[in-house]
């Protein structure tokens, strides 16, 4: 199987005069497992149809292994593709399904039954061969489609939300199979998905998408540590955001400041975040929580506050606490008859500053609430 | 899927198939019911395999425009129906082809003073229909009225309500019963006994043979039909009886060749069969009952004891119908029954039902003056709105825009004069009751 | 091509056809604009009488309907009753059976000849012939009214649970009747009523059966026949016919085109176990209004299995051969109805298709002007149809065949499917909705031709829907007697509906024509049950089948 490449440049789309993609630059390498990963509504799902040639750009170029496909119809780009809601035409059997994707060369009678048998126990649904798709659990109608979509050996796989039917136990097998396949194929793939855990846990690299815009382009680690933007760090993860202020002090010290916890500095490692109006954020499990009374230690930053309320998800209990005016997440780890406690209790939490991040506001954005 | 797509192929091949037939078919434009039709085309079918007998049925009043509207070539081909003023009309369109001495020679031309062919040759005479009282004897024993007798009968207040009629513009028998009225008692008299008689009418039906129909079901009690419509109830064994009224026509059903058929060959076919001793015995069917025109028939088949006979029918019921006459006003006679009685039934109705009811107690009561304006009233509404030498009906033209544009004036005129005469006959009635009471 | 060959199809069979007929009321015969007919058409006061008559029978029948539903619609809603959907399918029998039938069977049973009207006679006159005008509106309005009554309860019955536990929780049912009831029930009533009016103005069967002329319909009929298709006055007449039902039209329009709700479909499967007042309520009102059908049927049931029936209170004997003949000697009204029908049918669906694609592709503003047309084909009455075919096509000749196209049985299916075109595209374009782009969008990347994606994937898909479209068109043609009376060029060329008519008008022959007529309701029945049976599979059509109704929605 040829691996190919994929180079998107420039790309834009708009319906009528509406803009849903704009400047999409992206680079897949051969045998890549790529995520998209973006809000409903972000445009991802349209980049894929971009991909598999059922729209036209408006602008910009893709190329699979430097051919350029803007001309090439979809039939002929050699791509298989998973919808979200599997499409499977209900009509037909499980075996006419897939059969129907068999390019016409390769249909001749025997040859179009070994190559369907041959992937339909591949993809471990051989039993289901003869039954309509409505008959088939969601798992099974999955393998169906991925069935149909693989068997005339695309060179490039798309697959579009395709775990969103799925229930969660099913849905981490169904990903984690569909890792295991793609790995033994080496079949190129881009997964377009609005669940991160999907886009984190499988794929190789992940762009994430929001408003039209690649946001930022990563490893599943470099994204969720180091988001570049608040949009990405909101997407990606569970976050608090504190808005305030950003002073330089010295070359490696910074000053924050908010009305709700003071005045705070840091040293800092890495690039420095530029002066003005920023927003702090940590994630919840960066946090924990002291007695108020405890010793503060010098590692961290310490914030006093008061639990509001708490939530007990089994492996942490989650507090919500109040901080000033603003109320943050933090998550505490959860041992066999550890206590939670209670609302009310006055805390210390403290939080490593080199696990935060910082991010400028912009004007127009300061009038909006962060706090989501 | 599969279903379908046969279903379709189906439905495609009816298409084709009953196209490619058509080009074997005889077309016969006839005003005759159904039964009649469908004797003559199973018997005429089983004789001639290789033509399919087809028929469109409409009243015969209304051929002209039917073949006029249509181009030569996509006619039908023979027309055959017992309204003789068809004929003159079809004659004077240009619209019938000579079949000159074709035929059964066994028929006579003509029997005592009636005509039984066209002279010239243009078409045949196939069965005899007279015109008359059809009546249901339960429907009137009940109500303890006596069968009429002739058509003044029909006028009297017992049987208001009882009556029905069909319209001679949607019938061509209807047609003809008014026009043999009409020649017989005069323009005048001939439309007061008319409009009377409508006016005793429960409904004026669409079609002629829901005259015999309301019959024998016993909806209505007496009906001014066409003989074989009675007497194929009769004989049928419904409770009914017809009598021949005066004045009356005793006028041949023709057959004859359209100009401009599709299939001469094939018409001229089935006007043999028609004239024939087979087709002409068809006739004496219970569910046709009507007179044959071939001598022979009335001696050699044998058929119900009080079946009519030809000649007998002909020699009690001199007919003094021209339809000459007849034909040059047959448009304006039409409108005129349209405008007057059907499309102002129900005024008709109601008036009508004042003025008996103003008679009967004039009798009870005598009142001179009452006595007149009820005369006057009748005076009013049992009259034609034109005379008979208007220029409508004395010089007949051909059917085109400009002329059915003049009638339509005539007709709204008249429409107006008859709205108006029923409101003030209404009027003096009461009146006259006024001075009764 | 494919849009090429459905301009030509409604430009030859509609726009030319009745724009000629408009242009032969207004002008002479060179050509002028001239306003002498309209003078001749106003100086003629049966015209205008007919005008005035035919809006008020038909508005008449419409309300009546409508006065009769909503009491009844009210009651099950309270009662939260539910009629099964057989039957509430059975409600869209009129559309399938033409009401002449209905009149015809009324006269028998309600005349002076047997039955009902025989034993009142010596207190009241019941046969329908006598009232006139009157008993048009009220056949009219018994005919329709099951329609009404049902795409009522169809747009109500979605939220009678709520209304029941929030007339529990304190809602008074007055409150509730007048807040929700009424505007849920709009559409449908709009609905129902627009189709009685416009069916109603239309018939031309009904009213010459019970002998009334004065309307729009038989005057343009009547004048046809006497005058044939050149008369100027009847092209006027006709002309009206159209406007009137165009101003019905759009005015139902502005009260179908708010939002209809529909109860969903796992809530009509859930059988649902009715409490006993239910069943009682249920009983007594859908109980007691298939008793007054059947009672009003009567007259054409025992017609077809008597005999001799004159002037007794029932038939003096029995016999079955009226079924046997009419299966006999009506074989060919059969094939003919088959025939015309199927391929008026056929020509629908796939005109219906094509538009309704056509329909689904244009922008916005042209998609809306698109659907008003195509909805508003509905107000071109049969009558004005069959005119406007006989002056626009009188004598042309089809070159092969070398006949005269008016003389052929084509005009026939025509007129049928220019007439069922609206319901065809709407069904036609719920059909393509259930098709989601993604199942198409599969197949194209699987790289086979468009043709085959179409037979293969498209088509099998739509089946249910062009189905139910062939059906509703087959039987919308099947009743259409309003075209058929003025375009069946020869009587063996009739469908079924015109030999009813004529046979159950005459002596011998209305044994075989009630028995036809029978034969007819039973088969339409028969059909629709299958229908149900076929679509019970996928109750997704069940929904687009009500959907269809509601044009706006």
């Amino acid at each position: 199987m040829n691996r190919v490449t994929i180079e998107v440049r420039n790309l834009d789309f708009s319906y009528g005069a509406k803009p849903v993609l704009r400047n999409i630059n992206l680079c897949i390498e051969a045998g890549e497992l790529f995520a998209v990963l973006g809000p409903s509504g972000s445009g991802k799902t349209t980049l894929l149809r971009l991909l598999a040639g059922l729209e036209r750009p408006s602008a910009g170029s893709i190329r699979i292994n430097k051919t350029d496909v803007f001309d090439i119809p979809p039939a002929q780009r050699d791509v298989g593709m998973v919808f979200q809601n599997f499409s499977l035409w209900p009509h037909m059997s499980v075996f006419e399904n897939v059969a129907f994707g068999v390019a016409e060369h390769h249909r001749n009678g025997t040859e179009l039954e070994k190559r369907v048998d041959k992937i339909l126990k591949m993809l471990d649904i051989a039993e289901t061969r003869d039954f309509r798709p409505d008959c088939l659990s969601v798992g099974q109608q999955q393998r169906v489609a991925l069935a149909r979509a693989l068997v005339s050996e695309p060179r490039l796989l798309l697959l579009d939300d395709p775990f969103s039917n799925l229930e969660y136990e099913l849905r981490v097998q169904m990903r984690h199979d569909l890792y295991l396949l793609q790995r033994k194929l080496g079949i190129t793939s881009i997964l377009v998905t609005h669940d991160q855990e999907d886009a984190l846990s499988i794929a190789d690299r992940v762009a994430v998408v929001a408003h039209g815009t690649i946001q930022q382009v990563g490893t599943p680690a470099a994204i969720y540590d180091f988001p570049n933007s608040m949009e990405v760090a909101r997407f990606v993860g569970v976050t608090n955001f504190l808005p305030g202020n950003v002073k330089h002090i010295e070359s490696q010290l910074i000053e924050f400041f908010s009305h709700d916890i003071g005045h705070h500095r840091w040293p800092i490692s890495r690039d420095a975040p530029s002066e003005g109006p920023s927003v702090l954020s940590i994630r919840p499990h960066a946090l924990h929580i002291a007695p108020i009374d405890s010793f503060r230690d010098g590692r961290y930053l310490w914030l006093e506050g008061t639990i509001r309320s708490s939530e007990f998800l089994g492996e942490v209990v989650r507090y919500q606490i109040d901080i000033g005016s603003v109320s943050i997440s933090v998550n505490q780890a959860h041992f066999t008859c550890s206590s939670v406690t209670p609302s009310g209790t006055p805390v210390l939490v403290g939080f490593d500053p080199s696990r935060s991040r910082l991010f400028p506001v912009s004007a127009e954005m300061s009038s909006v609430s962060v706090y989501d | 899927m599969d279903r379908l797509a046969h279903f379709f192929s189906l439905a495609l091949l009816v298409i084709f198939s009953a196209d490619v037939l058509a080009l074997e078919s005889i077309v016969v434009a006839s005003s005759f019911p159904k039964e009649v039709l469908v004797a003559y085309k199973k018997a005429f079918d089983e004789r001639n395999p290789q033509y399919r007998l087809e028929f469109v049925n409409f009243p015969g009043t209304n051929i002209i425009p039917f073949l006029t509207d249509r181009t030569p070539g996509s006619r039908p081909d023979v027309f055959w129906s017992s309204s003789p003023d068809s004929f003159r009309a079809l004659l004077r369109h240009g619209l019938l082809q000579t079949i000159g001495s074709q035929g059964n020679p066994s028929i006579p031309s003509k029997i005592g003073s009636l005509n039984i062919d066209d002279p010239d040759g243009f078409y045949k005479g196939q069965a005899l229909s007279g015109y008359g009282i059809m009546w249901n004897t339960r429907y009137l024993s009940a109500r303890t009225i006596s069968p009429p007798g002739t058509w003044s009968d029909l006028v009297k207040p017992e049987l208001f309500g009882h009556v029905v009629m069909s319209s001679p513009s949607r019938s061509g028998t209807t047609h003809l019963i008014v026009e043999s009225i009409l020649q017989g008692a005069g323009w005048e008299n001939g439309w007061s006994l008319i409009i009377q008689i409508a006016g005793n009418c429960a409904t004026i039906t669409d079609r002629s043979f829901d005259v015999p129909n309301s019959i024998t079901s016993g909806r209505f009690g007496v009906g001014l039909v066409v003989d074989f419509l009675a007497l194929s109830g009769k004989y049928s064994g419904f409770p009914v009886d017809f009598t021949y009224a005066w004045p009356s026509a005793i006028t041949p059903a023709s057959i004859g060749l359209v100009t401009g058929a599709r299939n001469s060959e094939g018409g001229l076919k089935f006007i043999t069969f028609a004239l024939s001793k087979e087709g002409q015995s068809l006739l004496l069917r219970s569910e046709i009952s009507r007179l044959p025109v071939l001598p022979e028939i009335y001696a050699s088949t044998d058929r119900p004891a009080d079946y009519p006979d030809l000649f007998d029918v002909i020699k009690k019921h001199p007919s003094t119908y021209n339809p000459d006459i007849s034909e040059a006003r047959h448009l304006v006679v039409n409108a005129i029954f349209n405008q007057v009685v059907t499309f102002r039934h129900r005024e008709l109705v109601d008036v009508t039902k004042a003025i008996q009811s103003a008679e009967r107690l004039l009798i009870k009561r005598p009142h001179a003056e009452a006595g007149v304006l009820i005369d006057k009233a009748r005076a009013l509404i049992y009259r034609p709105p034109v005379s008979e030498k208007d220029e409508l009906t004395t010089s007949p033209q051909l059917q085109t825009r400009a002329h059915i544009a003049a009638i339509a004036a005539r007709e709204a005129e008249w429409a107006r004069q008859t709205s108006k005469n029923y409101v003030s006959a209404k009027k003096l009635v009461e009146q006259a009751l006024a001075m009764m009471q | 091509m494919l849009f090429a060959f459905l301009a030509i199809y409604l430009l030859t069979f509609l726009v030319l056809p009745v724009g000629t007929m408009i242009l032969q009321g207004l002008t002479n015969n060179e050509g002028k604009f001239v306003a002498d007919h309209i003078k001749l058409l106003l100086a003629n006061p049966v015209y205008v009488e007919s005008l005035l008559n035919s809006l008020g029978v038909a508005a008449g029948a419409a309300v009546l309907s409508a006065v009769a539903a909503l009491p009844i619609a009210m009651v099950l809603w309270r009662y939260h009753v539910r009629p099964s959907v057989f039957i509430e399918l059975c409600g869209f029998l009129p559309l399938f059976v033409p009401p002449f039938v209905l009149a015809l069977s009324l006269q028998i049973f309600f005349g002076r000849g047997g039955a009902l009207g025989m034993l009142f006679q010596s207190y009241c006159d019941l046969d329908p012939a006598i009232l006139g005008l009157p008993s048009v509106m009220l056949i009219e309005a018994m005919h329709y009214f099951p329609l009404v009554l049902m795409t009522l309860t169809m747009t109500t019955s979605a939220y009678n649970q709520q209304a029941k536990e929030a007339a529990s929780l304190g809602s008074g049912w007055f409150r509730l009747m007048t807040r929700v009831f009424l505007p849920l029930g709009m559409p449908g009533l709009a609905f129902g009523m627009s189709i009685t009016f416009l069916k109603t103005l239309d018939d031309l069967a009904t009213p010459l059966s019970l002998g009334v002329t004065n309307l729009l319909a038989p005057q343009a009929f009547l004048r046809v026949s006497a005058y044939g298709s050149q008369d100027p006055l009847s092209s006027l007449i006709a002309t009206l016919m159209v406007v009137i039902s165009g101003l019905a039209w759009f005015a139902s329009i502005r009260f179908v085109r708010q939002h209809v709700a529909f109860r969903n479909a796992s809530s009509v499967s859930a059988s649902v176990l009715l409490s006993k007042q239910q069943m009682i309520v249920g009983i007594t009102f859908l109980g007691g209004i298939l008793m007054l059908y059947a009672t009003a049927y009567a007259g054409v049931a025992l017609t077809s299995i008597a005999r001799i029936w004159s002037y007794t209170l029932l038939p003096e004997s029995y016999v079955l051969s009226h079924y046997l003949t009419a299966i006999h000697s009506e074989r060919g009204s059969f094939i003919n109805t088959l025939a015309y029908c199927g391929f008026a049918a056929v020509l629908d669906v796939v005109v219906g298709l094509v538009m309704a694609y056509a329909i689904d592709c244009a922008p916005p503003v042209w998609k809306r002007w698109l659907t008003w047309g195509a909805t508003g084909l509905l107000s071109v009455p049969g009558v004005a149809l069959a005119i406007a075919y006989l002056q626009f096509f009188r004598g042309i000749e089809v070159p092969l065949i070398n006949q005269a196209i008016d003389a052929s049985w084509f005009l026939l299916p025509m007129a049928f499917s220019v007439r069922g075109l609206p319901f065809a595209i709407r069904a036609c374009s719920i059909t393509l909705q259930g098709i989601p782009a993604s199942y198409v969008e599969a197949a194209n990347i699987s790289g086979r031709n468009r043709f085959r994606i179409f037979i293969k994937i498209v088509l099998p898909m739509m089946t249910v829907g062009l189905f139910v479209a062939f059906l509703l068109c087959f039987g919308l043609a099947a009743v259409d007697l309003s075209s058929a009376m003025l375009l069946i060029p020869s009587e063996t060329n009739a469908p079924v509906s015109y030999s009813i008519y004529l046979n159950m008008q005459s002596t011998t022959g209305r044994g075989a024509g009630s028995a036809l007529a029978i034969l007819s309701i039973a088969l339409v029945t028969l059909s629709l049950f299958t229908l149900l049976v076929l679509i019970r599979r996928d109750w997704k059509t069940v929904s687009s089948f009500r959907k269809f109704v509601f044009t706006g929605s």
